[in-house]
């Protein structure tokens, strides 16, 4: 039992020091010892394997509806009013931005590029994360190794010699959204906001209020949209980038939702076109 | 009746999935994975990489990420976006290079150089799923997630620590027994 544990331990990196120095002395005078050692290192292996493949089969196994996932049922005149609605503000759109005609640079919206060299030490901790972590990843990236050389070696026209490694165009990931919204002016504190806090958006509509007709006020983490909003369709829409943004969209309108706004604000539409755009890519998932 | 259709609303604050993922909430992991599926897999297939080498990539990357977050030294230094991020880029950029390697020469070579080791892989595979659905877990969750007892008592319904504790041990002995049972050390040794 403790020649049992005296192993484990070296074989999942606890011995240090002097410890490890006298098991690894132990280990080069008593072959048997050095092959225990070199057998539970392939099983402790082994069963990192397998729960790195478990897990990633799990992941397989989750639905992926876009970045947004619907919620409650929707009937089917709600469903009609919002094709409707995404109908109008698709034409509404296109005759905006006509993209028949040559583009003028709508495309940088698209992603934002940082330099290749632009390492951080962050990606340097990283590249060791990768190096070490995968005692396993390796492995499985091993694996996935085979499959991807096995998917290849079916492939006849995978077989070409040539292979052109392109230079990793670097995305910031998460500067998509709140980059769009700095450029409206409004939104500068939206970074600040997603690191603050962010919950499930629950929302009450109050249309008591005559002095509060169209307005909105985040109280305790819930959305309470002033008017009279029940007649008509509306959306709330989260985004989920570094920075968590909270829209409302509205009878072709989108408003920006501040959570930290505990005072009743009339809603101000959303002007800026490439914002809307953006969206409405969201909302058509 | 309010005509509401609510998008997304199951947003769940970064710092409380890290927290969840800590615990090892596999649940935690999925919602991740829903997050930002499209942010992450975008890096692959804007650089030359398909959506199922994409999806390949991000799932490694999410495991890997479980793995450290899992791990009792780890702290998360950025965003947590941002370092499954890194993570997707750096194994993606392997990916590049494993590719242009496999263009070479060499390629043939390091293909017949480890003609065995699939084979061995597969018996101690093997042995591992004779073991049983619980030991599997639980030699599962201590070895790669290093779980503690407690946490392993916890997920598996055992009465305690040290019902884990033998369990555990028991496990990995006949674990052990059914390799050496049908192999001498010899044949997993190079």
């Amino acid at each position: 039992m403790e020649n049992f544990e005296q192993i484990e331990d070296y074989v999942l990196g606890r011995l240090q020091g002097q410890e490890k120095e006298t098991f690894e002395r132990k280990m080069e005078g008593d072959p048997s010892l050095r092959n225990e050692v070199k057998l539970q290192q392939q099983l402790v292996e082994e069963i990192k394997k397998a729960r790195f493949a478990e897990l990633k089969s799990m992941l397989n196994h989750v639905p992926i509806n876009g970045s947004m996932v619907s919620g409650s049922g929707i009937s089917g005149a709600q469903l009609a009013v919002g094709i409707a609605a995404t109908t109008v503000i698709i034409i509404s759109t296109l005759f905006y931005f006509k993209p028949w005609k040559p583009d003028t640079g709508a495309a940088q919206l698209k992603v934002e590029n940082l330099l290749p060299e632009e390492k951080t030490a962050l990606t340097d901790s990283i590249d060791s994360v990768t190096k070490d972590t995968l005692a396993i990843a390796s492995k499985p990236t091993e694996d996935n190794n085979l499959r991807r050389s096995d998917r290849k070696a079916l492939n006849p026209s995978s077989t070409v010699k040539k292979v052109v490694i392109p230079k990793i165009e670097v995305i910031n990931p998460t500067e998509e959204l709140s980059q769009a919204n700095s450029e409206s002016g409004k939104f500068t504190t939206e970074k600040k906001m997603a690191e603050i806090e962010s919950s499930r958006v629950e929302v009450e509509t109050n249309n008591l209020n005559s002095k509060y007709s169209f307005h909105y006020q985040f109280d305790s983490g819930k959305l309470i949209l002033y008017g009279s909003f029940d007649k008509g369709l509306y959306e709330i829409i989260e985004v989920n980038g570094s920075a968590h943004s909270v829209f409302l969209f509205y009878k072709d309108n989108y408003y920006l939702l501040n959570e930290r706004n505990n005072s009743i604000t009339p809603l101000t539409p959303i002007h800026d076109g490439v914002l809307i755009k953006k969206l409405n890519e969201f909302r058509k998932g | 009746m309010a005509l509401r259709v609510f998008k997304s609303s199951t947003v769940v604050d970064e710092a409380e999935l890290f927290a969840r993922i800590q615990k090892g909430d596999e649940k935690a992991l999925e919602i991740i994975y829903k997050k930002y599926y499209r942010m992450m897999t975008k890096l692959v297939v804007t650089n030359s990489g398909t959506e199922e080498e994409a999806r390949d990539v991000y799932q490694d990357a999410l495991v890997v990420f479980w793995q450290k977050a899992r791990s009792s030294n780890f702290v998360l230094t950025s965003k947590m976006s941002t370092y499954i991020y890194s993570i997707c880029q750096n194994l993606w950029r392997k990916e590049l290079d494993r590719k242009k390697r496999l263009s070479n020469e060499e390629k043939d070579a390091v293909e017949v150089l480890d003609m065995d080791k699939p084979e061995r892989e597969k018996i101690i595979a093997q042995c591992l799923d004779q073991l049983g659905e619980t030991c599997r877990k639980v030699l599962m969750y201590y070895y790669f997630d290093e779980m503690s007892m407690q946490e392993i008592a916890d997920k598996l319904g055992f009465a305690n620590t040290d019902t884990a504790k033998t369990k555990k041990y028991k496990c990995k002995q006949k674990f052990d027994e059914l390799v050496k049972a049908q192999y001498s050390e010899k044949d997993f040794l190079d």
